[in-house]
């Protein structure tokens, strides 16, 4: 039985916030009362954890990660997850994190994302959802709000190859160079080129030309290359940047 | 002498699976070909079996062809040479290709899996054919090129639909770009 079972949400709203709020300037856990709060009254348990009155503390934001669950039954989880990014810089990334593992098709995620991780926009969307059919879309979308350090950063810690596709999709031309390249240095088999092809039309040798300032080892500028041979006068010029480089 | 033939992609995120584009010019004469091939395959498999298409093209003998029919007749016999295996799962029975030739007395256009021809001049587009041309029909690899439809006057791009094309009018606006055409 937890110190707010016997208080009725409805009636007795404020002494069952101060109880909350004692425990967890206790540094007692907050969460089963929480728990207890939310099976009976969820609308209640959004005032308390993320209404005006909300403690503006990294702990409160993890808290109420536990039950975000409940909560996403009062609130709309854009509304919901923006608020709770705002409570508190330094839990921030940790809401979008749970945001987007969540929701992984959510739009409201993009703008969520670029105001959490600024210039890294899109790299925590993305991660999460790697296996989620919205995945390319969410690359497309974040390409067209021009999340370009994400993802090159998603290109390069995955070797996916929907976003170097996606940035190229949306004029990206240098950034779907180096997408291209980090792809490959990942997964020297992902069809990356096939990909960029497939968005951008038959003729890619503008966007592979885009990836020789990237290429720094021997190993990716191979695998360019037997991506590449369909393409006879770009495939002559990587075999000479092939020779040389020195093995790697 | 300067022509085009550009393949209009297909609708969704990835438009130009399987699509090869290909021209080349010799004094007078000058050929050009896009279309699309495994379109429904795999990315990797599309992609291989485009870049065949067009490296079977690039040896294409432009210097002993004497007008645009024989441009337009080696074309095909390069293409119906390549080997089933090369051109995807289908073994080429989804080729749509469109070839246009020109020499100094006018032009030749012909293609397999077409569901619509037209030229474009600046932003001006007009339909060639309508109904039931010989020209439009459904992919694949006859033995011998379909009819050809000739033209007095050399047209500098021409632009084609697939057969299973959903919309059967095109505007010119962004044409270029929702045909893959970037330069």
């Amino acid at each position: 039985m937890t110190t707010v079972a016997d208080l009725d949400p409805k009636r007795d709203m404020e002494l069952i916030r101060s109880r909350v709020i004692h425990a967890f300037e206790s540094q007692d856990d907050i969460v089963p009362l929480l728990q207890d709060l939310a099976e009976r009254n969820p609308v209640a348990l959004a005032d308390l954890l993320v209404g005006a009155k909300a403690p503006e503390h990294a702990d409160w934001v993890m808290a109420t990660l536990e039950v975000v669950d409940h909560l996403e039954q009062a609130l709309a989880p854009n509304g919901l997850y923006g608020r709770l990014a705002a409570l508190h810089p330094d839990t921030a990334h940790a809401v979008l994190a749970t945001a987007a593992r969540r929701h992984p098709a959510g739009s409201w995620l993009i703008s969520m994302s670029r105001k959490i991780e600024g210039q890294h926009a899109g790299k925590t969307h993305l991660l999460a959802c790697l296996g989620h059919p919205a995945f390319a879309q969410n690359c497309w979308s974040h390409a067209q709000a021009g999340h370009l350090p994400g993802l090159i950063e998603v290109a390069a810690e995955t070797g996916r190859p929907e976003p170097a596709a996606a940035l190229a999709a949306h004029g990206h031309l240098d950034a779907t160079g180096l997408a291209i390249v980090e792809t490959l240095t990942h997964t020297p088999n992902s069809p990356v080129i096939p990909m960029v092809a497939a968005v951008w039309g038959p003729d890619v040798t503008a966007l592979l030309h885009r990836c020789l300032p990237h290429l720094r080892s021997r190993r990716v500028a191979l695998s360019l290359h037997g991506q590449s041979n369909g393409y006879p006068a770009f495939s002559s010029l990587l075999d000479t940047v092939i020779r040389a480089m020195v093995h790697a | 002498m300067d022509i085009r033939a550009h393949f209009h992609g297909a609708h969704g995120r990835l438009p130009f699976v399987g699509h090869f584009s290909f021209r080349q010019q010799f004094g007078d004469l000058a050929i050009a070909a896009a279309g699309t091939v495994a379109g429904r395959a795999d990315l990797t498999a599309a992609f291989r079996a485009a870049r065949e298409v067009e490296m079977v093209l690039s040896g294409l003998p432009a210097r002993t062809a004497s007008n645009r029919h024989d441009m337009l007749n080696m074309a095909w016999s390069l293409i119906s040479d390549i080997d089933a295996c090369d051109l995807g799962p289908r073994g080429g029975d989804d080729l749509c290709v469109l070839f246009a030739a020109a020499d100094t007395d006018g032009m030749g256009i012909a293609g397999m899996g077409l569901g619509g021809v037209w030229s474009l001049d600046g932003a001006q587009l007009q339909a060639l054919v309508t109904g039931d041309h010989p020209l439009l029909g459904g992919p694949g690899r006859p033995r011998r090129l379909p009819g050809v439809l000739t033209l007095d006057e050399v047209v500098h791009t021409v632009v084609a639909v697939s057969h299973d094309h959903p919309v059967p009018t095109l505007s010119p606006v962004g044409l270029r770009a929702r045909c893959g055409v970037r330069a």
